[in-house]
């Protein structure tokens, strides 16, 4: 090692850094590390300086323009060509992180010997969680990849089925018919997937109920151990918040009652896999004339607003959101929707209540009939996202569980303005019953459910194929949801300029004729029909 | 003197169907723990002995006494590093 590149490594490194990222938008990225690794020297490392390297690579990428402006992948792929050539058995590394309801950012990284190399923040690179690496598997990998996404008879496995009914609550996997089901799945842009749909932990412990949380492709199955055990661990810290809150609150005289995934994961020995569900935060209503005095009274036991008072939304629902030093949002509720006056509330949180003992301490949780419906109307407040699995989740729970639900009550509130229609909610809840593997009774019977499996595959196939586009697939997916609802295309933002709006407007148009045309020819696994 | 294990007031524990997650809400780390590993801090739920928590190991498993000794004498000190779990030391 010298601390300088030689002028040969120069020339090389400048030219792969002009040719590699155009290739990037051009080809799949596991095609390109293909090609890549064939210039991959099994010698010993040649006597370079790989920090010196990548500080070249670096310049040279800021100071080229447009397509080949710096960015994480292109540094990274750049790397990992170089320094493979040169001996260095270096791995390149893709992951992705979101943050509560922050888009989603994706990182590239190389790793050697198992630990972040040449990063210059290796804590960005932990702090992604890994979907792909390359190189990936040798021969074998490579055959069995080849035949993934099809069964032992050559038929096309349907991935978003097999992630259906391995989530189905209401009986319990064939262990057999689901290792063999996941040993067939083509997971491509399924680690995507599970995250924007937010079932990680609840897919994971499907899959291990039934000791199947190894048949999936090893790529997967190890990702998908790694986010559920990750999404455990976070539940965990708001449970110790809960735990602490409770005893706090009962301790000075606070009537209260959890509400949403507080009360969802206390109540998981009644509902199972209720607490199969990342939770950020923790809520609870509070009677309105004493929510005030709790909030004040908690910043003084040395709670903080999460945000400065001016960010606060002044007709919410809930006063501003505090935290402590464990950064563990605590929400308290006036009610649960603007909707509903805050007496109605508390009455409604209150009525038939359950008391669940942990630690020597009853924690309230509402009834099941105020907790579907609280699932039901938080789901519906988030348009198009509340067709996310994770939200038909916080419902298909309650409904998979086995205490009594007042479904006039449910009938009765469909009216309301508490959701969008009585049409769209009941479709909606079709599709949370249908994965609850119940059918609903006969006075909500009648709509058709949302097609959850068509739903699926459409966006495992823009994940699979507009990944490296997060606008364009964010726009294919809400146009693709919208369509299935039944709405019509995403109007413009008011406000914007009309170009602006126009601009919108086109691109929504084209992401809806996208999604019918692929309706109208797409195969089950969500990939364009072909003509022999 | 004997002594007792006990799990460190700041262990948060939660069952993955079969495995365990461990959060240490200090440190904020957290850790799976395999099906054994999970048998051992339930248990913990009362402070027990080494002799105690081998005796429970062998009761659930099939492993012979001394390899459960083996296997929870480094689990043990895996969780008093990790402060998982804590020492409590009393007359025997």
């Amino acid at each position: 090692m010298n601390g300088t590149v030689p002028f040969g490594l120069k020339v090389r490194a400048s030219v792969s850094a002009l040719v590699i990222p155009p290739l990037l938008s051009l080809v799949s990225f596991r095609r390109l590390s293909a090609w890549l690794d064939r210039g991959a020297s099994p010698a010993a490392p040649a006597s370079i300086d790989p920090a010196a390297l990548a500080a070249w690579v670096d310049r040279l990428l800021c100071a080229l323009p447009g397509p080949w402006r710096h960015t994480c992948l292109k540094r990274s792929a750049i790397l990992y060509y170089l320094l493979r050539k040169a001996g260095l058995p270096v791995d390149l590394c893709i992951g992705v992180r979101r943050e509560s309801d922050r888009p989603l950012t994706a990182h590239a990284w190389l790793i050697r010997d198992e630990a972040p190399y040449l990063e210059p923040d290796a804590s960005r690179s932990t702090s992604h969680t890994l979907i792909a690496r390359f190189p990936e598997g040798g021969a074998a990998g490579r055959e069995d990849e080849r035949t993934r996404g099809r069964d032992d008879r050559g038929q096309v496995v349907d991935t978003a089925s097999v992630v259906l009914d391995t989530l189905r609550l209401g009986r319990e996997p064939d262990p057999g018919a689901l290792q063999r089901a996941w040993h067939e799945v083509d997971t491509s842009g399924l680690a995507q997937l599970v995250l924007e749909e937010g079932v990680a932990l609840w897919l994971y412990r499907r899959l291990k109920s039934a000791g199947a949380e190894s048949a999936p492709e090893a790529g997967f199955a190890s990702w998908l151990s790694q986010r559920a055990r990750e999404d455990a661990a976070k539940n965990l810290l708001a449970d110790a918040r809960v735990s602490e809150l409770g005893g706090w609150l009962t301790g000075n005289g606070y009537p209260h009652v959890w509400i949403k995934g507080s009360a969802r994961r206390l109540a998981a020995a009644l509902y199972p896999y209720a607490d199969a569900r990342a939770t950020n935060d923790v809520d609870l209503i509070l009677p309105q004339d004493r929510v005030r005095e709790a909030w004040d009274q908690l910043q003084r036991s040395g709670y903080e607003p999460t945000c400065s008072p001016d960010r606060a939304r002044v007709d919410h629902f809930h006063l501003a959101a505090l935290w402590n030093q464990d950064r563990v949002a605590v929400e308290l509720h006036l009610s649960t929707s603007r909707e509903v006056p805050p007496d109605d509330a508390w009455r409604r949180a209150t009525t038939l209540a359950v008391t669940v003992n942990a630690n020597g301490l009853g924690f309230p949780v509402p009834s099941a009939t105020e907790l579907l419906w609280q699932g039901i109307a938080h789901g519906l407040l988030h348009g198009t996202g509340g067709f996310r699995l994770r939200y038909f989740q916080d419902a298909s729970v309650i409904l998979a569980g086995v205490e009594p639900i007042h479904w006039g009550e449910i009938a009765r509130r469909l009216d309301s303005s508490e959701v969008p229609s009585r049409g769209v909610t009941l479709s909606w809840l079709g599709a949370a019953a249908e994965l609850a593997g119940r059918s609903l009774p006969p006075e909500l019977s009648g709509v058709p459910a949302f097609d959850l499996i068509r739903a699926l595959r459409w966006r495992l196939a823009v994940h699979r194929h507009a990944a490296r586009h997060p606008r364009a697939a964010e726009k294919l997916v809400e146009e693709g949801t919208r369509a299935e609802i039944g709405w019509p295309i995403l109007p413009g933002v008011p406000g914007t300029s009309p170009a602006v709006r126009m601009r919108r407007r086109v691109a929504a148009v084209a992401a809806r004729g996208a999604y019918l045309a692929w309706r109208q020819f797409a195969r089950p696994d969500g990939r364009p029909a072909r003509r022999n | 003197m004997t002594i007792r294990y006990r799990p460190h007031p700041d262990l948060r524990l939660s069952s993955l169907e079969g495995e365990g997650v461990a959060l240490q809400l200090g440190t904020r780390r957290y850790f799976t723990v395999n099906k054994t590993g999970l048998v051992i801090l339930e248990a913990l739920a009362t402070p027990r002995t080494l002799d105690e928590l081998v005796a429970v190991v062998v009761e659930r498993f099939e492993v012979t006494r001394e390899q459960a000794t083996t296997s929870v004498r480094g689990f043990l000190d895996r969780c008093r590093e990790a402060e998982l779990i804590s020492e409590l030391e009393g007359e025997g």
